[in-house]
């Protein structure tokens, strides 16, 4: 198991800033990261697309702005995640539940990525862990989610977390905990 | 530590808090490594969802369509150029038309003292060598002609 990183990097100010002029490789590099998270995050297809879009789009215009003090990848994160809280607050309520309707081809990945267990009964195990984990993800605060994501999706340290939500590390940590807590409770429930 | 992790003790293992103890405790009780490996490969799985499931969406125009809409820039331009040639346009056409109005008041000055100078002749043009030959004294005055009343 490895450990958390905790540690701060510091990213290269040039680099970052020479990076950013050739916009169409940043697309191409960041796309599918920054869609990937908007889809995890609303579950609906075409609002992911729309989002990472939007995301580019403000990145494209705010780019004459941006000194490098951040790493590319943190600052267009931080760019999405606040689009995805803005569309979470534009749906209000219920949103997750309403999206879920349109994403079923999540259904036919987790199968597939389950049926890749030796038996068909661990295959239906893992499919049932699966289905958990989303399920609670569905259920958690737009904060708990969003950290969580970036953390066991994204694969980002704390401090990136913190840096990309503008959280304090401790906040961070409190967030995932209560979100680890109520994954691990519902897998408790499924075993 | 002897005792076996809490499930709290799990959630906060991978919320990134790892005492010493802890990882002491987790590198020497199987049935806690167990745990945490459990928790861990679930959470892979979900990790492998997510991914899967992005990656099986259709690559997508967006790619492209990130850009600013070039129309607006474009319709920018258009009507930049349109209105310096509006303005070149109207510009040349004053300029022309001012000419024209000048050559148009020469015209008709030069035509005025022409006609100054056919209004002003005493007689025809074909009687002028007459008219030179007589001398025209001055005409007669009251004086003379009361004289000749007498």
């Amino acid at each position: 198991m490895e450990p958390v990183i905790t540690t701060r990097w510091i990213p290269n100010a040039v680099e970052q800033t020479r990076e950013i002029e050739d916009f169409d490789a940043v697309v191409r590099l960041y796309w599918p990261k920054i869609f990937r998270f908007a889809l995890a995050s609303l579950r609906d297809r075409d609002a992911a697309e729309s989002l990472a879009q939007d995301c580019f789009l403000k990145a494209y215009r705010a780019r004459q702005g941006f000194r490098g003090e951040a790493s590319l990848s943190t600052w267009l994160m931080q760019i999405a995640v606040n689009l995805v809280r803005d569309s979470i607050r534009n749906r209000r309520l219920r949103f997750w539940h309403r999206t879920r309707a349109v994403s079923p081809e999540f259904d036919l990945v987790s199968q597939s990525l389950a049926d890749r267990g030796t038996t068909p009964e661990g295959a239906v195990l893992a499919r049932e862990r699966l289905a958990a984990v989303w399920g609670v993800v569905e259920t958690l605060s737009e904060r708990q989610r969003t950290v969580f994501l970036l953390r066991f999706v994204e694969d980002l340290d704390l401090l990136e977390i913190a840096a990309v939500t503008g959280l304090r590390e401790g906040t961070v940590k409190v967030h995932l905990f209560r979100a680890l807590e109520a994954v691990r409770k519902r897998m408790g429930e499924t075993q | 530590m002897n005792e076996h992790l809490s499930p709290e003790d799990i959630s906060r293992w991978f919320a990134g808090e790892r005492s010493p103890e802890l990882e002491r405790h987790a590198g020497e009780c199987d049935e806690c490594s167990a745990q945490l490996d459990h928790m861990e490969s679930t959470l892979a799985e979900f990790r492998g969802s997510a991914y899967g499931w992005s990656a099986a969406q259709p690559a997508s125009a967006p790619r492209i369509a990130w850009r600013p809409p070039v129309r607006h820039t474009a319709q920018r331009w258009v009507l930049a150029v349109a209105s310096m040639f509006i303005l070149v346009s109207a510009s040349a056409y004053w300029h022309s038309r001012q000419q024209t109005r000048a050559a148009e008041m020469a015209r008709a000055d030069a035509l005025l003292v022409q006609v100054d100078t056919e209004i002003s002749r005493a007689v025809p043009q074909t009687m002028e060598p007459l008219v030179d030959l007589v001398t025209w004294g001055p005409g007669p005055t009251d004086e003379s002609q009361k004289k000749e009343m007498r």
